[in-house]
């Protein structure tokens, strides 16, 4: 994966924000190495992390694969049929939904690497790298640091310590951040 | 007395949290436009033209 964003698509609504998002669906976009990953890969994670007979509870917080083009539109709808055959449901009783993505509008700053608001030596350091919520959210370097920082996934801490010299930090917060990296995986 | 200290504090607070919310909302926002803005760190320098692919999910 090389970058994850958060903001609103699926809906018609123009310039959507955190407060009025109209009939736009808070979403996340993730930018993967089709070489590693492959689409059906990505919708498997996706199918994975969630109940998909489970119903949705607003058009703000739902359920969907948004498509962006014909053949993500196929190989998602395919990807539906499979996983209701797979929790011995039928294809009616999905609730995700497989939807046209339309426009993505990015989410205010304060909603991009929201895990790294708990560290704010981090946080402030890529503020100041990247002032403006779109360079923010499109920075690997940040989405990296989120992932392995704040989601408590179980990831792997040897290609962290690898990559952590070329995330461009202070010295002193980085040797804080490997003397962490080490403890993990000790 | 103290109550009309009271008051002025309690309207000051609103007015201060209601500028604050409308700051935040007012930030302008962006659309997606295919190009990767991030390029001032060196991993973001050598990954902002690599090719990929984009998937969208909505997480309930």
């Amino acid at each position: 994966m090389l970058r994850t964003r958060v903001g609103y698509c699926g809906g018609d609504k123009e310039k959507p924000n955190y407060y009025s998002l109209g009939d736009q669906t808070e979403a996340i976009t993730i930018d993967y190495d089709p070489e590693v990953l492959s689409y059906d890969e990505m919708l498997n994670l996706f199918w994975n992390g969630h109940r998909c007979d489970q119903i949705n509870r607003s058009r703000q917080y739902m359920n969907a694969v948004f498509y962006r083009n014909d053949e993500q539109r196929k190989i998602g709808e395919a990807s539906l049929v499979k996983e209701a055959a797979r929790r011995g449901i039928s294809a009616a009783e999905v609730q995700t939904k497989i939807l046209p993505m339309k426009t993505f509008t990015y989410a205010e700053g304060y909603h991009q690497k929201y895990y790294l608001t708990r560290f704010s030596d981090v946080r402030g350091f890529l503020n100041e790298a990247y002032p403006d919520a779109k360079s923010l959210a499109d920075s690997t370097v940040a989405t990296r640091l989120n992932a392995y920082l704040g989601s408590g996934m179980d990831l792997d801490w040897e290609i962290f310590l690898k990559e952590l010299p070329k995330y461009g930090l202070s010295k002193e917060l980085e040797n804080l951040l490997a003397q962490a990296a080490k403890r993990q995986i000790n | 007395m103290m109550r009309l200290k009271t008051i002025a504090t309690f309207g000051i607070g609103t007015l201060l949290a209601m500028t604050g919310i409308h700051a935040l909302a007012s930030e302008k926002l962006v659309t997606e436009d295919g190009k990767v803005a991030a390029k001032k760190l060196e991993l973001d320098q050598e990954l902002a033209d690599k090719k990929y692919e984009t998937a969208t999910f909505g997480m309930g």
